[in-house]
């Protein structure tokens, strides 16, 4: 029995045999699966660092020098031809390549803001910098997944650290609040996407998109399946319904960590929506979509104007975000195809991840010089004491906002162009309407940095810190480089 | 690269103001000094720039090109300014106003001052931006950077109730354009350009319908800028709450970023539609005139008079441009010049006698005349010019908005006659209210007529209001060609509009022929 | 196809079938002493009555949750000793040896982190 077992698997082995070792050691699957190699072995070093003593004085070069290098490998893969790696399930082109940059991107800016925040936690970082790291990894193994099952080794990658990281403070209540809150929420999900590919794979017989007949696509099965596999995204993305917990993740969770998950895991779970909607979901899921991204949007914008906490706000207007990006995946069953919806997803994450990144990135800065939740009254009155801080911030605002002249405001035209042009023209006039109300909150941010005097008891800190600062005008600088020259960037992903 | 060009012209004032942000925030002084000095540049480039501009021709001058970038789906949006007829008195317009305003800080503008400095040069930046760019994308970005400045000048240095107003004001105006960026894309996408100059050849083809829905998408977004009678509402409390520099600019010129809008997109891109619309974009126009004029005379706060005055003055304009005759455009463009000009110098007095007393109620004024005697010659001058005195330059506008109303809408021109007296009585009675009667209040008795700087500041307002009504022709003659241009536009549009209507006659079944086809 | 399998139905039946007899023999000739500790249902010799929540110490865990780890890291080395067999008859025994070697490093290294950070220590 068991020899009948080897056998079958040396007739695979035949047909594999003619160029296995080729294929794997081949300059294509290196060039594919570079960074993805340069994260996984930086995450070694970094563990290596954690038992070797003395080792540990490098942990911050070895994290530097792995980001590095893994962005060094995905800038070979932009412009480069396609290569389709491991029987198709997993590929590496220009965009995937601009996705890595983004995830390594948002990685760096996420670390650059958690130097100096942890303070009971700081024997610890050496773990917290190893687990941003896998869930980095994670994230550009999403990316890159064309496969039902490599993909959901890429979202385990990124959760389960994540969760951890959620926790990260273990003495602080709601942070481990919302590890756990995460942790269970995220599980569901998991089983949910699990039970999902199953069906998938019951009704088309392969895991893998290119594999799929789209004949097979109609089928009840399928039908349940990618709804299953669609929900887990939806949830990671923070989408209606499933973005209940994202408020209370993000206030719970240590500041750092929410500017990563903010960035990082949307943009990660968007890059691979896209080739997953586009393979799985009929045509007829158009308007679904499209209604959802609506609802998403009027949710997030109107559960963002009564908050108070800067990161609840921040939150839920990355919920209303979530909802504007669904509108490309809804649009992408129409005309413009899933070519042009990838573009201006990548490009509305790319200004998301520096402008998001940026405002949590501040955020956190001013929690940890005042070790108190930043909310509209503590931030009154920072433009007169602090007015790079302040110009920043409200510049974010603006990108968030979508006002020209910032990459926020391109990415929103790239996305509400799709929806016009595959005839979802009401939808892009709610959904613009919508954004409206987004500026109304956005608005009283500014209204707080800049035309009201500091709250008493509230004091703002009076000291910038140079790291913080200087992560900050460089995210102002992407951003306003992303909305007033973006040619370098959209010539590149055409 | 040659001095005299638009992107000089443009970016100039956005230059002063990253040198005024890099001086020490104690150096008010020096900042003030940089502004100054830019503004000056700028109005100077762009006033021998308009000079230099061949109205004879339809054509955009003084043009520059230049790739920007290329949206997915292989659309290319361009750097692409220029100046034309439509755009050559806004243009003017603003450059002179820029150094005027900043004069004007002087008084009242303490707290604070460079950020001020900065926000009122990139406003300066954005405004040109509006009236240069002749390319869709870019427009728009301009158009919408333009209001940011003005939000904080509003914010930061209004009156008590500056929050509300200012959010007002951003959240009135972002609507708008937003349902704009719309039809912005829908056409971008159908054309594949965002050229405005291409645009206009094409979209006027475009069936009526169509043409409609995107005149009503950007008629919205400008209209509430202008604002039109059911959008104004945002205008009183910006006003009133606005420091007088923010007034100034929101009146003198962010407001004709409207009309302008209305000129070169409404009626210059969907002529069809603009014609099928001109009636109700008329009537509201009219009601707007008669409305503002009474709102106005209701109010005690002077401020909030100019403020609603304004709504009625802008109402003529509206109303000239959508008669859309010879005549009506004429006197629409060169309306857009007198209400800036006039409101704006208007709102610089009101500052002016604000920055003496603290306060705008009318009842604490009165026999101002006699303790500043020069005030009350300027005041006078601006108060004849807003009622339309001949010789002065609101008479000619005016009377060219009533000309061409008359041949389209003989009751349109009545009502709007009305406002013309209306108008009369509350700015005579605000100014009698203002400057003559007894002088009771012991505050008043006290009070220091205009220093040089006010009256040098004024100056070149009240040479060109004299010029504009003596010799208005030197202004016309610029806007000629393209006004010529436009007007055979709509002629044709007119044209095949007949046609149409004509040919849908006597193709249109009878009833005889309905009840023939059922039989069979 | 369906005969391959016969000899698990095999297994299953002597499995079953020692089990049944021991009991059956014990049953029968067995001594039988009857106390409480005998009467008990198995609890690795815990109180089996009483509240189920007590507290734990929280070393159980931590060993529990790294055995189960390393335990199913284990279970690959299955996966990995079917294919071997087969890939060696390919020529590609180096290759096999790599990976492996790859995977019992990683293995290592975590043991080594484990260890380094006392994760085995009992009293600390």
């Amino acid at each position: 029995m068991i020899a009948a077992m080897i056998q079958a698997s040396t007739t695979t082995a035949d047909i594999m045999k003619a160029g296995l070792m080729e294929e794997i050691f081949s300059e294509r699957t290196l060039q594919a699966t570079g960074p993805f190699m340069a994260l996984s072995f930086g995450i070694l070093l970094l563990v290596l660092a954690e038992i070797v003593p003395g080792l540990q004085l490098l942990r911050k070069l070895i994290f530097i020098a792995t980001l590095g290098v893994a962005g060094w490998c995905a800038w070979k893969t932009i412009g480069a031809p396609e290569a389709w790696v491991f029987e198709d399930t997993y590929v590496a082109n220009s965009t995937t390549g601009w996705w890595t940059m983004l995830f390594l991107a948002a990685t760096f800016i996420a670390w650059l803001f958690g130097q100096r925040y942890y303070k009971a936690e700081s024997a610890l970082e050496g773990e917290h910098d190893l687990l941003m790291m896998s869930a980095c990894a994670g994230m550009v193994l999403m990316a890159g997944s064309r496969d039902l099952l490599v993909f959901f080794v890429g979202l385990e990658l990124l959760s389960v650290p994540l969760y951890t990281l959620s926790a990260f403070q273990r003495s602080r209540r709601e942070s481990v609040e919302a590890g756990l809150k995460y942790f269970v929420l995220g599980a569901f999900a998991a089983a949910t996407y699990l039970f999902g590919s199953a069906l998938v794979y019951a009704g088309t017989g392969t895991l893998t998109f290119k594999a799929i007949n789209p004949a097979d696509l109609g089928g009840p099965l399928v039908i349940a399946g990618a709804a299953l596999i669609a929900a887990s995204l939806f949830f990671k993305v923070s989408v209606f319904p499933f973005h209940m917990w994202v408020p209370d993740v993000y206030q719970g969770a240590p500041a750092p960590v929410t500017t990563f998950m903010a960035t990082g895991t949307k943009a990660a779970a968007f890059a691979f929506l896209v080739p997953a909607a586009a393979a799985l979901l009929p045509y007829e899921s158009k308007h679904l979509a499209a209604v959802i991204a609506l609802v998403t949007m009027a949710v997030g914008n109107f559960g963002a104007l009564v908050q108070t906490d800067l990161k609840r706000l921040l939150a839920y207007s990355g919920v209303a975000h979530a909802g504007t990006l669904l509108l490309a995946i809804a649009a992408l069953q129409g005309e413009p195809g899933p070519d042009a919806a990838m573009r201006a997803v990548l490009f509305y994450m790319a200004a998301y991840v520096f402008t998001a990144g940026g405002a949590f990135g501040l955020v956190t800065m001013l929690e940890s010089q005042t070790g108190r939740a930043v909310t509209i009254d503590s931030i009154k009155g920072l433009a007169a004491k602090r007015p790079g801080i302040a110009a920043a911030l409200a510049l974010f605002m603006l990108s968030l906002g979508g006002i020209p002249a910032t990459g926020g405001f391109l990415g929103k035209y790239l996305v509400f162009s799709l929806a016009v042009r595959s005839d979802l023209l009401v939808v892009a006039l709610i959904g613009i309407v919508l954004s409206v109300v987004a500026l109304a909150y956005y608005l009283r941010v500014i209204v707080a940095l800049y035309m009201q005097p500091e709250m008493d008891g509230k004091p703002v800190p009076t000291q910038a810190r140079a790291l913080s600062g200087l992560v900050a005008f460089a995210c102002a600088v992407m951003v306003l480089a992303l909305g007033l020259v973006p040619a370098w960037f959209l010539d590149s992903l055409r | 690269m040659n001095f005299l060009s638009l992107t000089v012209l443009i970016f100039l004032p956005l230059v002063g103001a990253l040198l005024v942000a890099a001086t020490p925030s104690k150096a008010v002084g020096l900042q003030r000094g940089i502004t100054l000095l830019t503004m000056f540049a700028t109005g100077v480039i762009g006033i021998m720039l308009c000079l230099d501009f061949n109205g004879a021709s339809a054509a955009a001058q003084h043009v520059e090109q230049r790739p920007w970038f290329t949206l997915p789906g292989g659309i290319p949006v361009a750097y692409k300014l220029g100046l034309d007829g439509l755009s050559v008195l806004m243009v003017a317009l603003t450059a002179l106003l820029g150094p005027i305003v900043m004069l004007s800080t002087w008084g009242h503008i303490h707290e604070r001052v460079k950020e001020f400095m900065v926000w009122l040069l990139v406003m300066q930046t954005g405004m040109l931006g509006v009236f240069l760019s002749l390319d869709l994308v870019l427009f728009y970005t301009f158009w919408e950077v333009s209001l940011v400045p003005l939000y904080f000048i509003l914010g930061i240095w209004g009156g008590s109730n500056r929050l509300y107003a200012t959010i007002k004001f951003f959240l009135y105006t972002v609507f708008g354009s937003l349902v704009m960026l719309i039809a912005v894309i829908w056409l971008m996408y159908r054309f594949g350009t965002t050229d405005i100059v291409q645009l206009t050849n094409v979209a006027a083809n475009l069936p009526g319908d169509v043409q409609l829905w995107l005149f009503a998408a950007f008629a919205l977004a400008f209209s509430i800028k202008v604002p039109l009678m059911p959008f104004h509402t945002w205008l009183a409390d910006a006003h009133t709450e606005a420091p007088t520099s923010g007034s100034v600019i929101l009146a003198g010129v962010l407001l004709k970023m409207g009309t302008y809008g209305l000129l070169r997109f409404c009626i210059a891109m969907f002529p069809a539609a603009a014609i099928e619309a001109a009636p109700l974009m008329m009537a509201l126009g009219a009601i707007g005139i008669v409305y503002g004029a009474f709102l106005a005379m209701a109010q005690t706060d002077i401020k909030r008079l100019v403020a609603c005055s304004s709504v009625s003055h802008l109402g003529y304009v509206v109303l000239g441009l959508f008669a859309m005759t010879a005549a009506g455009l004429r006197g629409g463009l060169l309306q857009m010049v007198n209400h800036g000009l006039s409101t704006g110098m208007l709102f610089l007095l009101i500052g002016m006698i604000y920055e003496r007393r603290h306060t705008r109620a009318l009842d604490q004024y009165g026999g101002i005349a006699s303790v500043m005697p020069v005030y009350a010659l300027f005041f006078v001058i601006a108060v004849l010019s807003s009622v339309g005195l001949p010789g002065l330059n609101g008479f000619v506008g005016e009377y060219l908005v009533l000309l061409g109303t008359y041949e389209r809408a003989p009751i349109l021109a009545a009502i709007a006659v009305t406002g013309v007296i209306f108008g009369a009585v509350y700015l005579l009675m605000a100014t009698r209210k203002l400057l003559f009667g007894p002088l009771v209040l012991q505050a008043n008795k006290t009070l220091t007529d205009l220093r040089a700087r006010e009256v040098v500041l004024m100056l070149p307002i009240v040479v060109l209001m004299v010029w504009m009504g003596v010799a208005p022709n030197t202004f016309l003659a610029r806007t000629e060609g393209s006004l010529v241009d436009l007007t055979q536009r709509l002629d044709r549009a007119r044209a095949v509009r007949t046609a149409e209507l004509i040919r849908e006659n006597e193709t249109r079944p009878t009833v005889a022929d309905a009840e023939e086809s059922q039989n069979r | 196809m369906l005969a391959d399998y016969v000899p698990i139905l095999l297994l299953v039946g002597v499995a079953l079938g020692f089990a049944l007899l021991n009991n059956a023999l014990s049953e029968l000739f067995g001594r039988k002493r009857k106390n409480i500790g005998k009467a008990d249902a198995y609890e690795c010799g815990m109180e089996p009555r009483g509240s189920a929540r007590i507290r734990l110490s929280i070393h159980f865990y931590l060993i529990a949750v790294l055995f189960i780890l390393f335990d199913v890291e284990a279970v690959f080395l299955f996966l990995w000793a079917v294919s071997a067999e087969a890939l060696r008859a390919q020529d590609m025994a180096m290759l096999v040896l790599y990976e492996i070697g790859v995977f019992v490093f990683v293995l290592v290294l975590a043991l080594a982190y484990v260890w380094r950070k006392g994760g085995l220590e009992w009293d600390r």
